[in-house]
Order: structure tokens, then C-alpha cells, then sequence
């Protein structure tokens, strides 16, 4: 029973795996060739870009660059439009190089955060971080409050990887705009949870990890950027096209894609989309938005747990929930639940420093169970009874 | 020697390619993808020929699409 999916896919659909096996049996260079293979290798890097912005409704897909890995794509992002911001003189009218002024919020993942905390230790930004005084989620006026006081570069993640909670980004992402912030934002746990399309939410960048809830291999991470965003490449190197040049060529999807793409991978989440689109998809996604009413309902009235869930159970969150056990610390419940239920889940920080200390679990941590649109009834309904059972003891 | 049988379009990235040639598909143009010529180096190394009876169609294409900066012209011919 695998209750960490958070994390990752313990399982793909068949069309997943379909075609990360026809990738490995008959793949191709990809942009480095023009035998059948390589070209065919390439038409399914272009589809699959397509489909992403299909998937987004984001008009640019030249503009949809994959990384190995969210935490990648957010690093190349952060150094790289802090860099770009600083040539641009947004920092200073007067043009000397000022630190970029940067706003975060307390739900950010260390794949968010330690970026930033470099940058800041070398003076290259200057760093405020959004509280999430109201019981772990946001008042609008504390980011109103900094975007005020002045803002270059806003970075949100949308969906707490702790909580599940949800931020209400259409309303944020417009007052960052208005006082005239650049937004990134990390939107890894909430696709394809929540619908998010970039004509109605234009942020300046996306970054998405699709090994969680998209249900794709690890391996293609995808990034969204606006076309009046410019990301200096932190990673330089062979790109296929204008090899004569000392640098990387200003083109995207080129412009960051340095080095080999992992085909396997980037193929498999072209399948991972259509199969989302698909009846089955939307089926398995129902099914899962229903058990999952039941999950937040059943367990906020189990004895012996203090739950991190808020507000009411029927709203909009993403498919986790944590807590803090009465009568074991967060890793020997996790640990129990491994041994005699063969139970998955997280303990500890969950990456995400921040709003365990606001919640006042940085000491211990709490245990997290998230699950996707492939769990089980019977997964569901033997969590439940190991939670009661342990909870009885306590 | 310039031959009159086919054009080429260029592109500097290996997406534009791509999109041009699907864009192609779409429309019932014949060509396919082949490498660029060495003369032509300032561009992906993919290039779409075409045959040049399609010429305005093709150039039009470019344009409407925005795929490549580059005007589609004749292929030279091998000596």
C-alpha cells in the first residue's frame, strides 16, 4: 500500500510504460542527426512539447523546455532570471548592479529555497519570505504588503507538499503583476490536481515535476516560459543547432536544453498526458476526487492524531494529508505502518523547512500520506484500518 | 549550378524544424526533412526540402508561422 506518492509514481498506466519500452528498444538522437531514428526521436520530443502546451493552454511551445528534474529546472530558473533581471537593470534605475529583491513564501521546497539562500549568501538577491500566520496558509495582504514595498521576482509554489493546501493563485499572480513582480512558480504538486491554464494564469514561468500526480518516468520535468522572459543558461554545452558559436544559441526550447534529453522519459510523459485526457484518466481522476472526500472525512475522526488539514474537508486540496501521531514520534508511526502494514508514507520535513516550523513540527517532523488516481480502494480502506488500530493503542 | 527541382527553408532550432514539417503534413505539401547542405551554415542542421513548384506556398508558410528567419531558396544541386 503506497501512500507517498507525492514523492513519485509507485506505478504507471500500461501506455506509460508502452512507451518507455519503445524508446529503449527503438530510440534515436535526438536535434543530433537526420536518419529516420534520430528524426523520429525528435518528432516525439516536438509532440510531446506540444502537448504540454496543449495541456496548458500556453501558446509558445518553443518555449516548453524540459528538465531532468524540477529541482533542475528551478535552479536554472532562479540563477538564471536573477542574472537576466540584474542585466536589466531592474534592480537600480540608476543601473548599478543592486541585489534583485525576491519574495518566497514559507510553503517553498528546498528546491526553491536553497537556490535563494545561495543567491542571497552571494549578495545577489535580497530575500523576504510570505508567513503562513493564518493557521499555515496566507493573508493576501502580507504579499500585498512586500509586492508594496517593492518586489522584483516572486516565486509561489501553489500547492503545500505538506498540507495539501491550495493558494489562490489567480488573485496573487495578479497583484504581483500590477506592482510589476516577475512570478515563478512551482506548481510540482498540484498537476494535474488543479486545472491551471496560462491563459488565464500567465505567470512568468512554470516548473513542474510529472513523475507525481502526471504519472510520467522520472526524467522530463517541464518548464513554461512567458515570451518576455529571458533565463541566462546556467548549463552550457552541446545543443545541435549553431555549433559554431561560443555560446548557447538564444532559441528556445535550445536556449536551455545543453546536453542529451532523456527521450525515454519525455516520450512516456506524452503518454501520461493522453492517458490523463482520455476516458480511463478521467475516470481514474473521479474516482480518486471521491475517495478522497472519504479519506479527509474518516481520518479527522480517528483518535490519536492531531491532523494539518484546514478548512472545510469538501475543499479544493491537494491528495495528501499529514499529521502528528499521539504517542509515537512521526518515525515510529511511519515505521509500524512499514512493518506489520506494509505501508508507505513520509515522515520528516518533507523538504519544505518552513511550514514545518510555522506548524511547530521542525523538532520531529509529521508523517504525510498522499496518494494519486491510481490507489485502491482496498489501499485506502487498509490505511484507514491501520491508522484506527494503531490509534487505539495510543 | 542551381537546380529548379527543390527549395529549401532553414531553420535554428530543431523545434521549428519539426513544426514546419508537420505544418507541411497538415497541408498535403510534399518534402521531407534532410540535412542542411554545408553551405548553409548558419542554421539547425535540419532543413525541409520542397519541391519548388511549391515555392509561394512554401514562403508564405514561413511567414504566416514564423519558423525561420531564413527566406526559403533553391537547393544547389550537386555538381
Amino acid at each position: 500500500m503506497y501512500f507517498n506518492c507525492a514523492a513519485g509514481a509507485p506505478t504507471h498506466p500500461a501506455e506509460v510504460i508502452d512507451a518507455v519500452v519503445d524508446v529503449l528498444q527503438q530510440g534515436g538522437a535526438v536535434a543530433r542527426g537526420g536518419h529516420s531514428l534520430d528524426l523520429e526521436a525528435a518528432r516525439r520530443v516536438y509532440m510531446t512539447r506540444s502537448a504540454v502546451a496543449e495541456w496548458f493552454d500556453f501558446p509558445y511551445e518553443d518555449r516548453v523546455c524540459f528538465f531532468s528534474s524540477a529541482t533542475s529546472a528551478l535552479n536554472t530558473v532562479l540563477y538564471g532570471m536573477v542574472e537576466w533581471l540584474q542585466s536589466e537593470g531592474h534592480s537600480s534605475d540608476s543601473g548599478s548592479c543592486h541585489p534583485i529583491r525576491v519574495c518566497a513564501t514559507e510553503w517553498d521546497h528546498n528546491a526553491v529555497l536553497r537556490p535563494l539562500y545561495r543567491l542571497e549568501d552571494k549578495g545577489m538577491i535580497t530575500l523576504s519570505v510570505v508567513p503562513a500566520r493564518d493557521h499555515g496558509r496566507f493573508f493576501v495582504e502580507d504579499f500585498e504588503e512586500l509586492l508594496r514595498s517593492g518586489t522584483d521576482l516572486l516565486v509561489l509554489t501553489h500547492g503545500s507538499n505538506v498540507t495539501g493546501a491550495l493558494l489562490d493563485l489567480q488573485q496573487i499572480v495578479a497583484l504581483a503583476h500590477t506592482y510589476g513582480a516577475r512570478v515563478v512558480l512551482d506548481a510540482s504538486q498540484s498537476i494535474p490536481y488543479q486545472q491551471l491554464l496560462w491563459s488565464q494564469i500567465p505567470v512568468d514561468v512554470l516548473c513542474c515535476a510529472t513523475h507525481k500526480g502526471l504519472l510520467a518516468p522520472a526524467g522530463a520535468a517541464v518548464t513554461l516560459i512567458a515570451p518576455d522572459t529571458t533565463i541566462v543558461p546556467t548549463v552550457v554545452g552541446g545543443s545541435g543547432v549553431m555549433s559554431q558559436s561560443r555560446y548557447m544559441p538564444e532559441v528556445y526550447p535550445e536556449h536551455l536544453e545543453a546536453g542529451t534529453l532523456n527521450l525515454a522519459s519525455v516520450w512516456g510523459l506524452h503518454a501520461a498526458l493522453r492517458w490523463h485526457q482520455s476516458a480511463q484518466g478521467q475516470e481514474a481522476m473521479q474516482r480518486m476526487e471521491e475517495a478522497s472526500q472519504e479519506m479527509y472525512r474518516k481520518l479527522k475522526d480517528l483518535t490519536g492524531y492531531v491532523w494539518h488539514a484546514f478548512g472545510e474537508s469538501s475543499e479544493a486540496r491537494l491528495p495528501l494529508i499529514s499529521c502528528q501521531p499521539q504517542g509515537y514520534t512521526a518515525h515510529q508511526l511511519a515505521d509500524l505502518l512499514a512493518e506489520n502494514f506494509d505501508i508507505a508514507c513520509r515522515y520528516g520535513l518533507h523538504c519544505a523547512p518552513l511550514i514545518h516550523k510555522r506548524l511547530g513540527t521542525e523538532v520531529e517532523g509529521a508523517v504525510r500520506f498522499s496518494w494519486n488516481c491510481l490507489t485502491s480502494q482496498d489501499e485506502y480502506n487498509g490505511l484507514y484500518e491501520a491508522l484506527a488500530t494503531l490509534g487505539k493503542r495510543v | 549550378m542551381i537546380s529548379m527541382e527543390y527549395g529549401i527553408v532553414r531553420f535554428d532550432s530543431t523545434h521549428a524544424a519539426l513544426k514546419f514539417e508537420a505544418l507541411c503534413k497538415e497541408r498535403g505539401l510534399s518534402g521531407r526533412i534532410i540535412p542542411t547542405p554545408p553551405l548553409f551554415t548558419t542554421s539547425c542542421g535540419l532543413s525541409w526540402r520542397y519541391e519548388m513548384k511549391d515555392h509561394d506556398v512554401i514562403a508564405a508558410l514561413c511567414k504566416a508561422y514564423d519558423t525561420s528567419p531564413y527566406e526559403p531558396i533553391p537547393l544547389p544541386s550537386k555538381e
